[in-house]
């Protein structure tokens, strides 16, 4: 059992500017990006425009496993030294991290439909990201469902840790096994003109997501100091004289 | 019956579709931080007041038990004319007087 920690500062308006600051380079970033990408990028010789997903599905797909992984180290951290703090940034990514995972599997299944002629395929890629999707969701989900802050931090910290034995099974998941997806982009892989838009959208993606985490870790932990805060009736009161002095005065 | 080049024809759509949902999507996050931030900042200001308020009223509650503690410490002490030191008796007269 962690020590009983002591709730966060409730205002902590740096956070918020910092924040706001990533998610604002990020959303410069992806609409250069996506402008570049949508308008001024040139059609694959065999996908044709449906290439241009790319610049919005993989910087989104990285950033899953990104956020993930935030996760899993504000969990690590929470069990060996727990604060607040490290049980803020776990909920923020998990929120996103979940957000963002099902966005992937939504763009992916939109990019499967004219270049696999299915929506769906239960090729390994998919099937371990809809397990990460599910498992991350189910811990979210876990959150919700303790109210004992304690318990809550603990409990979704354990279970972010197991959830996250599968993040690096998706991502040598195209390598492990013969799969209908495609591997991962080297910096080879793609021809200049079509690389110049993921340059610029993959860290606009990072930073926007980065400036949901800031902010969205600042929302729990707020709600964490609110939640902890003794009832005003409980609180002892210095000025109140002591029952001695009371009983003492009668 | 056509010819067919491999090359995949009638893409748009999807594109838009796929860049369309992640707009939706994102944006949507970003407004429900916005206002899930904003109920939380109002929600622990209207908390603050309340605790602020529920210690002034104990505090003078304690105030209050306090003096009426004193007042009839002092009370007792002049009735049985046996005040400990001259300064208290002095100081014990005008509540005497105050209570009469």
């Amino acid at each position: 059992m962690p020590e009983i920690l002591s709730p966060a500062s409730p205002s902590k308006s740096r956070a918020t500017q910092i924040g706001l600051v990533l998610a604002g380079l990020g959303v410069v970033l992806l609409a250069i990006g996506v402008y570049l990408g949508l308008f001024v990028s040139p059609p694959d010789a065999h996908m044709g425009n449906v290439v241009r997903i790319l610049y919005v599905h993989v910087p989104t797909a990285v950033s899953t496993l990104g956020t993930f992984t935030v996760a899993f180290v504000a969990a690590l951290g929470f069990l060996w030294r727990p604060s607040w703090k490290f049980d803020g940034v776990l909920e923020a990514s998990l929120e996103v991290g979940v957000l963002l995972a099902l966005m992937t599997c939504a763009q992916g299944s939109i990019w499967a439909r004219p270049t696999w002629g299915v929506w769906w395929d239960w090729d390994p890629r998919l099937t371990t990201t809809a397990v990460m999707l599910f498992s991350f969701g189910g811990v979210l989900a876990l959150r919700y469902f303790v109210d004992d802050p304690v318990r809550r931090a603990m409990w979704s910290a354990v279970a972010t840790i197991v959830a996250y034995a599968d993040v690096p099974v998706v991502h040598f998941s195209v390598r492990w096994w013969s799969s209908l997806h495609q591997k991962q982009l080297t910096g080879t892989s793609l021809p200049g003109p079509l690389k110049t838009p993921l340059m610029l959208t993959f860290p606009g993606m990072l930073l926007l997501v980065s400036g949901f985490v800031v902010l969205r870790a600042k929302l729990a932990m707020r709600r964490r100091a609110t939640e902890l805060a003794p009832p005003p009736a409980a609180e002892p009161n210095p000025v109140a004289p002591t029952p001695e002095a009371v009983e003492g005065g009668r | 019956m056509g010819t067919f080049t491999g090359r995949i024809v009638g893409d748009w759509a999807f594109v838009w579709g796929a860049y369309g949902f992640s707009v939706v999507v994102l944006a949507f996050y970003a407004l429900s931080l916005f206002f899930r931030g904003r109920a939380e900042a109002r929600a622990s200001a209207v908390a603050e007041e309340a605790h602020r308020l529920e210690q002034e009223a104990a505090a003078a509650t304690a105030q209050a038990m306090t003096d009426r503690t004193d007042r009839s410490d002092r009370t007792d002490r002049t009735d049985r004319s046996d005040p400990a030191t001259p300064a208290e008796s002095a100081s014990a007269t005008p509540a005497k007087a105050e209570d009469a």
